[in-house]
Order: C-alpha cells, then sequence, then structure tokens
C-alpha cells in the first residue's frame, strides 16, 4: 500500500514537471524595456536643471543619484558594440594610423566611406593592372565595409591610376613628389572622410617589373587609409617600411584594416581621443563586465 | 597566504616590465597560432607579442630585437676602421657638418642586375664589365649580373647629352656630369639604381672610364671618398686616371658587406656596436652583441 501512494506522488511530481516544462517553452518571448539612466552632474551639464518629470524618476545607486533620461533625450544614433581589442593590437593599429612615437602633428584617422572606384588610364600596363585588381578584390572580399570595383568611365571614378613611362609621360596629378617608383595624392573632408585618389605609377624610376608590382600595391594598401609603414613589421607586410611582397596578404594586415573599417571604432578621431577612449572602456570592462555600446553617428 | 599575495604582485611586475620592452621587438612575422602548430614544435612557441583575436591568435615565428646585433667582423684593423668610417659617414673633419649627420649605413641585399641603355659606347661596357668581373671574384657578398632586358634589372646606365632635356630618370641629379641615384627601403637595404654619364661633358675616354668605375663603386653603398686614401685607390678623393681595384678597396667594401643589418645604423650607433665587439674580444663569425 505504501508503495502505490510512493508511485502515485511521483507520477504526480511528474506531471507538474512536465507541465512547467511545457510552459516555459511558451513564455520564451520576453519583452525588455531598457531604462537609461544618467548621473545628475553630468545631466546637469548636458541637459540643465531637472524638469517635474525627471525628479520623478530619480534613482539611488551606490552614493549617486541618477536620472532616467526619456526618448528624446537618447542620442539618435546607430549603437555598435565596443571591439575590445589586447594592448598589443592596439598599439601596432595606432602606429600605422597615428604614426604614433614618430609624428609631432595631430593626424587624425581617415577612411573611405564610399565605394571605391577605380579608374586605370590606358596608360597601366595590362599586366600591372590585371595584378593590381586582383589585390584590389582580395581586400574587398575580406573587408565587410570596404568596397572596390573598377568603373570604365574616369567621370564615375573616385581612384584614379596612371602611369609614367618611355611611351607616355603625362604627369596627370603634379603634387606627388619625391616617390620612388609609385606614389598616391589623397583628398579628405572635414569628416576625415577620404574621397578622391590619384596614385602614379612610375616606370622610369621602378624598372624592375616585380619591384615595381609590389611596390604599387603597397602604395594602393596605403592609399585605403592613409596608413603609415612600420618597423614592427617584417618584409611580408603591406605596413612594413621593406614590403617584399607576399602570396598572401598576411593575417596581420587583414587583420589590422577589418579594424580599421569595422563600427567597433569611432571614425575620424586622433590619437588622443582613441587612447582615451580605450582606457574609459578598459577601465570599465574591468570594473564591471558591461556590455560596452558606441553611438555611431552617421 | 602572504606568500601567495607575493608572489602575484612579483608576477604582475614582471609582466609589466615585460611590456615596456615589446617596442623592441621589430620585424615581426605574425602567424596564425593554428598553422603554426602544426609546422614548429610547441615547446618553441614564443608567447611575447601575441595577438589574441576572437577567433584566432596571432604569434609571432620569428623577429628580430633592436638593441641586439649579430657581428662577423672578425678582426679589425685599426687603420681599416678609420677608413671605412671615412668612407660610409663622411671625411672626419667634415663629420661636424650637419648635413653629413644624416649618413647612414646602406648596401645592396639582393644580387645587382646591370643593364645598359643601347646607346652605352662599347668601350665603357667592356671596361665596366672587366671591373665587375673583379668585384665578384673578390667581394664574396655582392654579386653582379649583366642581364640584357630592362624590366629584370635592378640597376640601370644611360648616357645623357647637353641636348637633352627631358631626363629618363626624374630623381637625378642633373646638374652633374655623372651621378646615380639609388632607392632603399626603411631597412637601408638598396633594392634599385640608376646611374647616368654625360659624355659631352666629359669628353676625354680614359676620363670617362675612371669616373664611371669610381661611380660604380661607389654606388655599392653611397660610399665617400676619402681624402686620406693613396691616390691609385678607387675610394680615394683624389683624381687621376691610374687607378684600379685595390686590395684597400676590396677590403673596404668587404668590411662594408659583411653584416647586414636589419635596421637604420648611423655613425653613432655604429660607434657603440663596435666598440661594444672589440670589448667582447671574440672576432669571430656570429658574435652576439647588446646594446
Amino acid at each position: 500500500m505504501i508503495h502505490k501512494t510512493d508511485i502515485k506522488i511521483s507520477i504526480i511530481i511528474l506531471f507538474c514537471l512536465i507541465c512547467k516544462l511545457s510552459f516555459s517553452q511558451d513564455s520564451t518571448n520576453i519583452s525588455v524595456r531598457m531604462m537609461h539612466y544618467m548621473k545628475l552632474n553630468e545631466y546637469k551639464k548636458l541637459h540643465g536643471n531637472l524638469t517635474k518629470e525627471d525628479s520623478l524618476s530619480l534613482k539611488f545607486q551606490d552614493s549617486d543619484t541618477l536620472v532616467l533620461l526619456t526618448k528624446d533625450k537618447l542620442p539618435n544614433s546607430i549603437k555598435v558594440p565596443y571591439e575590445q581589442r589586447d594592448s598589443i593590437f592596439l598599439d601596432l593599429y595606432t602606429d600605422v594610423v597615428f604614426n604614433k612615437n614618430k609624428s609631432t602633428e595631430n593626424i587624425k584617422m581617415k577612411y573611405w566611406k564610399e565605394d571605391i572606384k577605380l579608374f586605370f588610364d590606358k596608360s597601366v600596363d595590362k599586366d600591372l593592372k590585371k595584378e593590381l585588381l586582383e589585390f584590389a578584390k582580395s581586400i574587398s572580399s575580406k573587408i565587410d565595409s570596404l568596397t572596390i570595383y573598377e568603373v570604365k568611365e574616369r567621370t564615375a571614378s573616385n581612384f584614379f591610376i596612371y602611369e609614367i613611362n618611355e611611351n607616355s609621360d603625362y604627369k596627370f596629378e603634379p603634387r606627388i613628389k619625391k616617390w620612388n617608383g609609385s606614389g598616391y595624392y589623397i583628398n579628405w573632408d572635414g569628416r576625415q572622410r577620404l574621397y578622391q585618389c590619384n596614385l602614379e605609377i612610375n616606370r622610369m624610376q621602378l624598372f624592375n617589373k616585380k619591384l615595381l608590382h609590389n611596390k604599387v600595391k603597397q602604395t594602393f594598401f596605403k592609399a585605403l587609409g592613409q596608413f603609415y609603414v612600420i618597423e614592427k613589421l617584417d618584409c611580408t607586410s603591406l605596413f612594413s617600411n621593406c614590403y617584399k611582397g607576399s602570396d598572401q596578404i598576411s593575417s596581420i594586415d587583414i587583420e589590422l584594416l577589418k579594424y580599421h573599417y569595422s563600427y567597433g571604432i569611432c571614425k575620424g578621431t586622433d590619437l588622443e581621443t582613441f587612447e582615451e577612449q580605450h582606457k574609459i572602456a578598459k577601465e570599465l570592462l574591468e570594473k564591471a563586465n558591461h556590455h560596452l555600446e558606441y553611438y555611431y553617428n552617421d | 597566504m602572504k606568500k601567495i599575495i607575493l608572489c602575484c604582485i612579483l608576477s604582475t611586475i614582471s609582466i609589466s616590465s615585460f611590456s615596456q620592452e615589446t617596442d623592441l621587438e621589430i620585424l615581426r612575422n605574425y602567424q596564425s597560432v593554428n598553422l603554426y602548430k602544426g609546422n614548429i614544435q610547441k615547446d618553441s612557441l614564443k608567447t611575447k607579442n601575441t595577438i589574441i583575436l576572437k577567433n584566432d591568435t596571432l604569434v609571432v615565428v620569428s623577429s628580430k630585437n633592436k638593441d641586439v646585433f649579430n657581428l662577423s667582423y672578425g678582426e679589425i684593423n685599426d687603420n681599416l676602421l678609420k677608413e671605412y668610417k671615412n668612407i660610409v659617414f663622411g671625411n672626419e673633419e667634415k663629420r661636424n657638418n650637419y648635413s653629413y649627420k644624416k649618413y647612414e649605413i646602406k648596401l645592396w641585399n639582393s644580387p645587382i642586375n646591370l643593364f645598359f641603355h643601347k646607346k652605352v659606347p662599347k668601350y665603357l661596357k667592356q671596361e665596366l664589365t672587366s671591373l665587375i668581373n673583379e668585384i665578384n671574384t673578390n667581394i664574396d657578398s655582392v654579386q653582379i649580373n649583366i642581364v640584357n632586358k630592362k624590366e629584370a634589372s635592378n640597376y640601370f646606365i644611360y648616357i645623357t647629352n647637353s641636348k637633352n632635356k627631358e631626363e629618363l630618370h626624374p630623381n637625378i641629379n642633373t646638374k652633374r656630369s655623372i651621378s646615380y641615384n639609388l632607392q632603399s627601403n626603411g631597412l637601408n637595404h638598396i633594392y634599385s639604381g640608376v646611374l647616368r654619364i654625360n659624355l659631352e661633358s666629359i669628353y676625354n675616354k680614359e676620363e670617362q672610364i675612371i669616373k664611371l668605375k669610381r661611380l660604380f663603386i661607389g654606388s655599392l653603398g653611397i660610399f665617400h671618398l676619402s681624402d686620406s686614401l693613396k691616390c691609385n685607390n678607387f675610394l680615394s678623393s683624389c683624381y687621376t686616371v691610374n687607378k684600379n681595384l685595390t686590395k684597400m678597396d676590396i677590403d673596404l667594401i668587404n668590411f662594408h658587406y659583411k653584416n647586414k643589418f636589419d635596421q637604420k645604423v648611423n655613425l653613432n650607433k655604429f660607434e657603440k656596436i663596435i666598440s661594444a665587439y672589440i670589448e667582447k674580444n671574440e672576432f669571430t663569425d656570429n658574435v652576439i652583441i647588446k646594446l
């Protein structure tokens, strides 16, 4: 008898469990309401004194007074998660973008917002054009927000490539000077967006085919973000000051370029801002392991 | 418990001091750790300057240290060293001049493939070719070939005349009757060069030959001419048509090519390296010097 009741109870328990399981499957659609709070002193700096509504929704945490932000007070832009990177990677990145430790100028990070539309002048050697196009395509396929393709008319392009050789000596861009074999002249706007580039290939200066091809590739690569060359990477890297060509674009080059064109960093900033932001982000992550987001202003 | 805390503190200190050294590691070759594991044994895996990514880890497979030099100078002859400094960094009495301070050791890091323009006269070609043969036999680390395709060459010699307004090579000094221009990378390794000679302003054949030879030798490392060398040396600043490749010339060029530095070396750095080398007193090959 005792046994039977025991079984009954266990059956009831089992049922209950099954019910609970099926219930929980039903309730997957949890609605979450995001609330944004700001410290009182910071709120006053941005929006002035508190309104009546604000003071009704005050919250106290630790020793801070927090004000609830209404929808109209939130920034009107896209939120993107902060991309965490280690200090060694950031060290390389600041070297190639800001020319850290070497430049005294206040260099700002520059990038292409529009698609890069290449136009090749008829003076450009066919082999070189083919190789450069393949190179550009392989970069374009690896970086999401960087699109490079060839256009058939110069008027529709924003990246003009020409060659100086024994048959063609017209220098389309006289501002390109001092270069050995290949150089570029690039334009950017006030928001540090690159929008037009002229690239010169000079076969008179560098007549060795292989050397010239490598030189042009590196010059083209540098024009993708007004990059600087560094000594920290070896000669297989396009960011090195001794690039000797390689079959494939090295993984570190791709990673640096990917980061440059990712949404997880602020665009167009200078070194000081960049380092400050990373310092704050690192401190916050260490303190609370929060999910950090940037407001991306388009 | 106290011991553990002490250990923690010590290890954090050592980590932070390591990170300060990172700047000196140059010429890093990064590879994905997955690729690396397959090729090389795990215990040789370096952890310094490793980059951790979301889906991958990049490790340094090879690198150089900026303050470590691997030298093979052998015995050092004081007179040779003095002359060497004269030809690489300029004559001693002029070295205080500001423009001399920028001179650095530069050398070819690949075979020189020479191409002559079709207008270069035969006698010049022959004379230079015989000098090149001499260099090739006497100087181990310099290799000079003569090629017949311009696109396969990395050294181009052409002639010019006073009527030539358009210069074939835009980077060259057009005011001089004979001059060269070399291109080098960030490690001061020369990879391409041109030499032009104006046969109208240098009309004497003997003079043409000597000046061409002298400049060609100079372009093996952007050499200056020494005031203290004897007149028959090519690297002497004194001018005469009776010059040949002397033992001194050969020794100087050999000395220059004994070490291929992977960074820029100016006089200041060179003197530090040499004095550290002499201090170590080993004078064999592959002596490791740490500055």
